[in-house]
């Protein structure tokens, strides 16, 4: 073996952003979809007439499209991050990283 | 209810409404408590920001949306109570309603409540402003706020009413049943949410003097309710209430529009039972005697029982205002009646009508302490058997002498009521009437000889001169 080669170790941002991974995944269990309870107002019966229907179109269903379509993107945009970090880092490098993750 | 009239209002299921305003504020306290933690960890780690930017859109949307929300949920709880409190509407918990409950001028539902401490006049602007929706509206889901607001026109008023009626009508039924189908004997009796052992006579006593009161009180419902089925001529229903011993103001024609309105007070033992038939007939038969003396001019006459009248003429030592020979009942009607005159007024269409006051026995006393109190806004009074009407002299009633008119029969035994009771009878000399033979026309006329009540009689002459004097033609008063 080289002995000037750094020994490699686990990245440590990839474990930092796997714990950012697991808080979005716990957040989604309170930002939970809206859909059902907008689709009461204007089209369902808790609210209705013209007013309700307009606050359906144009605030409620956009937000309830907004969240329902973020709640998977949110965990996917994170996993595709993931995937363009290296597993290991010169330990070197590594000792550079968490010197910065934990000035954050 | 009427399912396909209430499609044309908005509405809000409180349960339904309640739930999705809950969960949606919990979804946006979850937006709330995490993004900010996010979008720093996004940003550091380079993270794509799309998903993250429309949760946030999503937030502020929902900042915006749910406030409002909570607000008409609240607003329409409040219109439930409202609705719900006569069993009308209400009673599933959805209440509907015309236009957007949060209104920068407040919704007419909560502005109809803040009319009710207004004059006439200014309710009756109130009304004017007022989209055909939202007359139609209140007129559906307020009938017992609307039907007794002065100040509205009398044909939604009748509108109003008629629904209380009907309403009043079940519920009365409703309750008789409850009070009088025996139970078996060995099924719990409860009054008042009290055990009633069966085996007890005395303790049924209260159960079945309120079915008695009931029973009374039904048939007069029915009497008016079958009046206003009848058309020819119309009748409408202005005022109506079934507290107490009953409030009722039906008209025959519809005083808005008549060039000559009378109106007609009922004197003791008037209330809400099936006795009102008998007003309500004297009404008619001033109504017929009217139209066939003027043909050219438009009538109505108005029995308004709009006060308690007193029950008894007999003295009751223990309730002596109760009965005939205190003039307390007619001190407290008399602003009753004079803001009653006033709403005539306000609501007539085109100008004054010709208005004429005529009081049978004690609702002389009513007239005559309304009319020294303040302006009673009509043209003439009529004083049928009057008892005396509070004051000592026609010139202390604050109308035009000439204008007061006042009759009693011979043998009519109201004759004999002593002038410290009530005041001088009108029909005294000292009161200042007078008879006249001549063009002008007596004050003071003469009836067929009779009893307390005859004057309605067929043939009695007192009927002539009422509809003289109802359509402004003097000059034939007799």
């Amino acid at each position: 073996m080289d002995d000037e080669t750094p020994p490699m170790v686990p990245n440590p941002m990839k474990a930092a952003l796997e714990q950012v991974l697991k808080r979005a995944q716990r957040a989604l269990d309170d930002i939970m979809d809206i859909t059902g309870p907008a689709e009461t107002i204007g089209v369902g019966q808790g609210w209705t007439g013209s007013v309700a229907q307009d606050t359906y179109d144009h605030s409620l269903a956009p937000a309830a499209n907004d969240i329902s379509t973020s709640r998977t993107d949110l965990i996917t945009d994170i996993e595709t991050s993931l995937g363009a970090m290296d597993d290991l880092v010169p330990e070197d490098v590594a000792e550079l990283m968490q010197a910065e993750l934990n000035s954050r | 209810m009427n399912t396909s009239a209430s499609n044309r209002y908005a509405s809000i299921d409180l349960d339904v409404l309640g739930q999705a305003v809950a969960d949606l504020e919990e979804t946006l306290n979850g937006l709330h408590q995490w993004l900010p933690g996010l979008e720093r960890d996004f940003a550091y780690f380079g993270v794509d920001t799309a998903s993250l930017n429309r949760l946030g859109a999503a937030k502020r949307e929902l900042d915006s949306v749910v406030p409002d929300l909570r607000e008409r949920h609240r607003r329409a709880e409040i219109l439930l109570v409202h609705q719900s409190n006569y069993r009308l509407h209400g009673e599933d918990g959805v209440v509907h309603f015309t236009g957007d409950l949060i209104d920068g001028n407040g919704h007419v539902s909560h502005q109809i409540h803040d009319q009710t401490s207004r004059p006439p006049g200014e309710v009756n602007q109130w009304w004017t402003g007022l989209g055909d929706d939202e007359k139609n509206y209140l007129t559906e889901y307020h009938p017992y706020l609307l039907g007794r607001l002065d100040g509205v026109p009398v044909s939604f008023r009748d509108q109003a009413n008629r629904a209380v009626l009907a309403h009043e009508i079940e519920r009365l039924r409703h309750e008789l049943s409850r009070l009088i189908n025996p139970p078996g004997l060995d099924t719990p009796l409860y009054f008042d949410g009290r055990p009633v052992p069966p085996t007890d006579p005395m303790a049924h006593l209260p159960r079945l003097q309120e079915a008695s009161r009931l029973g009374q009180r039904l048939p007069g419902l029915l009497a008016i309710q079958e009046r206003l089925e009848r058309t020819d001529p119309p009748a409408y229903l202005i005022d109506f209430s079934t507290q107490g011993l009953g409030r009722t103001v039906i008209s025959i024609g519809n005083p808005d529009e008549a060039d000559n309105v009378g109106t007609y007070v009922p004197g003791t033992g008037s209330q809400l039972d099936e006795r009102i038939n008998t007003d309500i007939r004297r009404a008619d038969i001033m109504f017929d005697d009217a139209h066939d003396a003027a043909k050219s001019s438009s009538t109505a006459v108005i029995m308004w029982l709009g006060y308690n009248a007193p029950q008894d003429v007999i003295l009751d030592v223990q309730n002596p205002s109760h009965t005939a020979w205190s003039p307390s009942r007619a001190e407290s009607a008399a602003p009753n009646l004079r803001r009653f005159q006033e709403t005539l007024r306000v609501t007539h269409i085109e100008g004054n009508s010709h208005n004429t006051l005529l009081g049978h026995s004690y609702g002389t006393t009513v007239i005559g302490h309304a009319a020294k109190e303040g302006d009673i806004h009509v043209d003439n009074l009529v004083f049928i058997a009057s008892p005396g009407v509070g004051v000592n002299h026609v010139s202390d009633l604050g109308v035009d002498a000439g204008h007061v008119f006042a009759t009693t029969a011979h043998g009519d035994p109201i004759l004999f009521t002593p002038d410290r009771i009530l005041g001088t009878q009108p029909s005294s000399n000292r009161f200042g009437l007078h008879t006249i033979d001549g063009t002008i026309g007596p004050t003071y006329f003469r009836s067929n000889p009779g009893g307390h009540s005859s004057y309605w009689d067929n043939g009695n002459k007192a009927r002539n001169n009422f509809a003289y004097i109802i359509t402004g033609q003097y000059g034939f008063v007799r």
